[in-house]
């Protein structure tokens, strides 16, 4: 009896300086998280603050952080599930989490589940709120109802004048018409590819046209119809003219995605800014 | 410290590989003209290509990007995009293109 | 009772507290485990909240993991890390080495012999073994295969002489290495197209060059008969040109290619004198 009292306060003793180098006791690992956290070691970080998470379920900076790495290594759906988990009564939802969670929903370019959200939230504030309406339009490209929303909105909203300018150079892009290149190409080659834009693809359809076109004109003037060398180079030349309208087809469809990608580009650049 | 002297980091070889590339695109054939222009692609490749400096300033090149062309879009498309793609072949307009670092060429796919 | 509490508080003591030396015995263990992204997070522990021999190891360690996933560049990273964290000097040099090897296999062949001048060769001879054998390897990617054989030869103790021999005799080899030379090939593909290819031993693209240079010649002057020189000049000697230049520059790098296959294999076998 005595034995084991001293064995038990001689356990008692070695395991106090042993508890004080716990590497794996909360404060050692919050401060460890945030390192992680800080020195942009998201994934890492994201296990950390689980197993946190798990021991301090209802610590709100622990969650955030959590959250907030699962964004930083663009796993917005992880961070959208973590976020369900944490409220699972959407009513119930607290900011910062509010937030974040029309964030990352529209991160994940998930623009319809994002507006719902909106519709029964009551926590965020308007401007946040119109901010992520408005943008889910412009992720679909819907720029009359980006233009109706932001209309209605009050203009002393800072943080939204980027989005009308978005909105405003939308609804104003230019378009090229896939039929007019095709007919302006049919008529003098390579004038369809001017009018989209890829002129210098023009010049060498028109020369390259006219170039083979002469060398079959001339091949049939020297043998007539006989001339094989007429017809390799008048079928090198239909080609070429054939190609080069459905080339001016492409080409518009091209411009218009340039200019498209254009826009999904100054978007995204405009939302990943956004504090 | 008791390491091997020649770790697998070093098993490297110098020589510049030119890696012998599989055209599977031109081998899944489901009629017969895609047979047919899979056959004049691959002798192409083999016979007059390979005897030819890299001249091409697209990635995939010319030939290839006809064959993808045809298997997307059809013979006649395919051939219409493949006509123009080849007038399209100047690198004159980089500008447009998205470029790939490996190759150094321009990356424009049917 | 007392006995119960005896267990219970030797269990909590195993359960509850790592310290920092059994917090990296379980990255050892998961190491060991092929549990790379657990091991790392543990030695990541490990290098937040320790120093000295620990932390060093721990580096070690996440740069091997680094290694064995391909990310050659992080490996270089930590390996340079645990040099700057080691106070021993030998224990220095080797992790030096250890990054030397990294930029060698990334083909930073001149970074990596910078590194391996600075480290004296006052050290264990398994260290100078080393150093001298990655500057066997260096010299070799810059092809001064001189120097290369006195670093080769020297990364060996010199009572090994069956292995000396071995690397002398593979020296002597490669330096008789000259055929097929690259100028001989070019010139005779510029005088007879495709007989370059047959002195590279390369049968099916002599053959190949042949006919297609032959054919386009041939096509040539067949034009300049039926439609004159003209024409020929403009439409078919251009194809010619275009096949002849291609087929002496090709003849040209199939010799290059056939010498350094013939230098790979020599290297492979100089690496197999170290296995």
């Amino acid at each position: 009896m005595r034995f084991n009292l001293l064995l038990s306060l001689l356990i008692f003793v070695l395991y106090k300086p042993a508890q004080a180098q716990n590497l794996y006791d909360i404060p050692r690992s919050k401060e460890f998280a945030s390192y992680l956290f800080h020195s942009q070691q998201y994934s890492l970080a994201a296990i950390e603050l689980e197993r946190l998470i798990y021991l301090e379920p209802q610590n709100d900076s622990l969650r955030e952080n959590l959250i907030r790495s699962y964004s930083f290594n663009k796993d917005f759906a992880t961070a959208g599930k973590r976020i369900d988990a944490f409220f699972p009564e959407k009513k119930a939802i607290t900011s910062p989490f509010d937030d974040l969670y029309a964030f990352n929903l529209l991160a994940d370019k998930k623009t319809h589940a994002t507006r719902d959200f909106l519709a029964t939230n009551a926590t965020l504030n308007p401007e946040k709120r119109h901010y992520y309406q408005a943008f889910s339009y412009l992720l679909e490209q819907d720029f009359n109802n980006s233009e109706r929303l932001l209309a209605e909105i009050p203009k002393d909203e800072s943080s939204l004048s980027a989005l009308r300018d978005l909105s405003h150079e939308g609804l104003t892009m230019r378009r090229k018409s896939p039929g007019l290149a095709m007919a302006m190409s049919a008529l003098v080659p390579g004038s369809g590819k001017f009018y989209t834009g890829d002129w210098k693809d023009g010049i060498i359809s028109l020369i390259s046209i006219g170039i083979t076109s002469f060398q079959a004109i001339r091949g049939f003037s020297i043998n007539g119809t006989a001339s094989t060398y007429g017809w390799i180079y008048g079928s090198i030349a239909t080609g070429f003219y054939l190609g080069n309208i459905y080339g001016s087809f492409t080409s518009s469809k091209r411009y218009n995605k340039r200019q498209a990608d254009k826009l999904a580009q100054k978007m995204d650049a405009a939302f990943f800014l956004h504090p | 410290m008791g390491q091997s002297f020649a770790p697998t980091e070093l098993r490297f070889g110098f020589r510049e590989t030119h890696v012998h590339q599989e055209y599977t695109f031109a081998k899944n054939n489901t009629n017969e003209v895609q047979y047919f222009f899979s056959g004049l692609f691959l002798f192409y490749k083999f016979a007059i290509s390979s005897q030819d400096n890299n001249s091409c300033t697209f990635s995939p090149s010319c030939s290839e990007f006809g064959m993808l062309a045809v298997k997307k879009k059809g013979p006649i498309f395919g051939m219409l995009a493949t006509l123009d793609r080849l007038q399209r072949c100047n690198g004159l307009s980089p500008e447009k293109y998205a470029f790939d670092q490996e190759k150094h060429l321009f990356i424009d796919l049917p | 009772m007392l006995r119960f509490f005896s267990i219970l508080s030797l269990f909590s003591f195993s359960a509850t507290a790592q310290d920092l030396e059994e917090t990296y015995h379980f990255g050892l263990e998961q190491y060991a485990l092929s549990n790379y992204d657990v091991a790392s997070l543990a030695f990541e522990r490990v290098l937040y909240f320790g120093e000295g021999h620990f932390a060093i190891s721990s580096l070690d360690h996440l740069a091997r993991i680094q290694l064995t996933q391909g990310e050659k560049e992080s490996a270089v990273n930590y390996y340079h890390r645990a040099a700057v964290m080691s106070d021993a000097y030998a224990e220095k040099c080797w992790f030096t080495l250890r990054k030397c090897s990294g930029m060698l296999a990334l083909h930073k062949t001149q970074l990596a012999l910078i590194d391996l001048y600075g480290i004296s060769d006052d050290l264990p001879d398994s260290i100078v073994y080393y150093k001298n054998f990655l500057l066997g390897v260096a010299h070799f990617s810059n092809l001064n295969f001189e120097e290369s054989r006195n670093a080769f030869k020297h990364a060996l103790p010199a009572s090994e002489s069956v292995k000396q021999h071995q690397l002398d005799s593979l020296f002597q080899v490669l330096i008789h290495i000259r055929h097929p030379n690259p100028k001989t090939a070019k010139i005779l593909s510029v005088i007879l197209p495709g007989a370059g290819q047959f002195y590279a031993g390369d049968v099916k693209n002599g053959i190949n060059s042949l006919l297609l240079t032959g054919g386009f010649l041939f096509l040539a002057v067949n034009t300049a008969v039926n439609y004159g020189i003209v024409h020929s000049m403009a439409s078919v000697f251009p194809w010619f040109q275009r096949y002849y230049l291609g087929g002496y520059t090709r003849a040209g790098r199939i010799a290059e290619d056939r010498l350094s296959e013939k230098r790979d294999l020599i290297y492979q076998n100089i690496l197999n004198v170290y296995d």
